[in-house]
């Protein structure tokens, strides 16, 4: 089954090509908020390499989030109006999830932790097992220092945001934190369209029309940050 | 030939199915009213958000409601100039993607130019060149239509939109959001001529406006009527603010119209909704024997049949756009 995984939700965007476990053709882009004019072009880009067109896919994946709610947006509303046009199932599938899919065979407790607002971290706790992706906890947007407060097991960070806080992160937990390389740290094409097929192959999938990507924050509007930084400038 | 128009530019997430940029085959508009309207203006967050979770099902709605489907498209368009950057991706991404899957031409329209298209899609037979002003919640421009798809911009805002001084007036009496249709309603009670409201810039020889001085005006006036205790006819208040917006846009554009000797002027955007604006361009009409022209409501405010219409002549003048297609916060017309 030919599946199509695409993430932009962060500074690397990322379009992996599957065929069942098989990875077909990948591809990278360091977009900086090109991503409006270049992910289309770059999954015609991997159709091409793989000699294959937009119809020979069969299923799709997208990364949901957290991270950069204007990547997510155009990751989300063009890969979903591909599933809808073609009428071929999609996931949303966390970016979260992804990251740690980069580990799934470490049996350690797993922390991604992707950049947000102000000195907030998304995040969520995983405990890979046999090669599978295992989430403990839910997905939350936190202060870094509240996260590492709650941390006292042996730890791996990875994720954008594990490399901002590196030294942060060094000096509270000393010993426990563990960091994967940078090349873990961002999310893969082929590990979206990996996540993907499990759950197609499940027949959970999720609506076209209805899919949405996952903020974990409010506008800034509905919570009052923009009248309180205002009041403390 | 069946266009499908996508237009995400504010607000309103739209999608339609126009033929032969004449015949409107559906004309879905899901407004987000209720989502801004506690926070008396368009939230771009929210704006965005709310795109991405209704633009599938509104383009859906486009397609069952003109009984086609993705199939029987021969293009599509999408407004990809003028708007909120946020808002406009969605539609841009959502247009390109279409467009790839069915191997069909992706025409980027301007949002403005798409409102001057409002008229023609309903009056086909229009003469070019002529005269169109175009005013709303985020613009305020006359504008030269010279041909199908070449214009020539004789003037705009220096400051606020005209429908922008309509949301600020009705937030600061307390009358809800959006203003203009509150405004247009409370005035039918009111006295225009009760006060005496400047018409900015009216006299001045170039064709701009301004309508941030006649915002203050009311305010002063206002505020100064509460300090003495003075009863305050909301209805007055409003038929007088409406009707300075109205005597400076009728003026400038009835300049516009002599200046560049042309028969016919055209309406279009949110307040050309407005019922003095209306009447007060018939009026004139007649007066100065000028053809006026407006669209009917559903294609005054933000619509995606207006963005297919004007892609049928974009189409046909060979102005595609390609799948590195952008979006710009704004954008000179014609580009």
């Amino acid at each position: 089954m030919k599946i199509l995984g695409v993430d932009t939700s962060s500074e690397i965007g990322t379009i992996g090509l599957i065929d069942d476990e098989i990875l077909v053709a990948e591809y990278a882009l360091q977009a900086n908020a090109a991503y409006l004019k270049r992910l289309l072009l770059a999954i015609d880009c991997v159709l091409k390499e793989a000699e294959l067109t937009i119809y020979d896919i069969e299923g799709f994946g997208v990364g949901i989030g957290p991270g950069s709610w204007t990547g997510l947006r155009i990751g989300t509303s063009t890969m979903k109006s591909l599933a809808h046009s073609l009428k071929k199932p999609i996931c949303g599938i966390s970016t979260l999830d992804a990251i740690a899919y980069n580990v799934r065979f470490v049996e350690t407790l797993v922390c991604p932790i992707i950049g947000g607002r102000k000195d907030e971290v998304y995040t969520a706790f995983y405990n890979n097992e046999g090669a599978i992706v295992k989430r403990i906890t839910g997905y939350r947007a936190v202060g870094i220092s509240d996260l590492l407060a709650e941390i006292s097991n042996p730890t791996i960070f990875l994720g954008n945001a594990a490399l901002k806080y590196k030294y942060l992160i060094l000096s509270k937990l000393k010993g426990s934190a563990i960091f994967a390389d940078k090349l873990a740290s961002y999310p893969r094409g082929s590990s979206i369209a990996a996540l993907a097929l499990t759950r197609i192959r499940n027949s959970d999938f999720d609506d076209s029309l209805s899919l949405r990507p996952l903020y974990l924050r409010k506008p800034a509007a509905e919570t009052g940050w923009d009248l309180e930084s205002r009041q403390h400038p | 030939m069946l266009i499908l128009g996508i237009e995400t530019s504010c607000d309103d997430t739209c999608a339609a199915v126009v033929a032969d940029g004449k015949t409107i085959l559906s004309n879905i508009i899901s407004s987000q009213i209720d989502a801004h309207q506690k926070f008396g203006g368009v939230v771009p967050e929210i704006a965005s958000r709310k795109h991405v979770e209704l633009i599938n099902y509104v383009i859906q709605e486009a397609l069952d409601s003109a009984h086609i489907s993705f199939e029987h498209l021969d293009a599509i368009a999408v407004t990809c100039n003028h708007g909120l950057v946020g808002s406009l991706v969605v539609g841009v991404a959502a247009a390109k993607a279409i467009a790839y899957c069915w191997n069909l031409p992706l025409i980027g329209v301007h949002h403005i130019e798409g409102h001057v298209y409002a008229n023609i899609v309903e009056n086909p037979d229009i003469e070019t060149p002529h005269i169109c002003l175009t005013v709303s919640g985020g613009h305020t421009m006359l504008i030269y239509v010279q041909d199908h798809c070449k214009y020539e911009l004789l003037g705009s805002t220096l400051d606020d939109a005209a429908g922008e001084a309509f949301d600020k007036i009705a937030r600061f009496l307390g009358l809800g959001f959006p203003g203009g249709p509150i405004i247009d309603r409370l005035s039918q009670d009111g006295d225009p001529k009760a006060f005496a409201f400047p018409r900015p810039i009216i006299r001045r020889k170039d064709l701009d406006f301004s309508f941030s001085g006649l915002k203050t005006a009311v305010i002063y006036t206002v505020n100064d009527m509460r300090r003495r205790g003075t009863r305050l006819n909301l209805a007055d208040i409003a038929a007088s603010f409406q009707q300075a917006v109205v005597d400076v846009l009728v003026y400038k554009t009835i300049e516009a119209a002599k200046k560049k000797e042309v028969r016919t002027v055209t309406l279009a955007g949110g307040v050309a909704a407005n019922s003095q604006l209306r009447s007060t361009f018939r009026a004139c009409g007649v007066h100065e024997g000028l053809r006026i022209i407006y669209p009917s409501r559903s294609l005054c405010t933000d619509n995606a049949a207006m963005i297919a219409g004007l892609a049928f002549y974009k189409y046909r003048l060979g102005q595609l756009s390609k799948l590195d297609l952008d979006v710009m916060a704004s954008a000179p017309l014609g580009a």
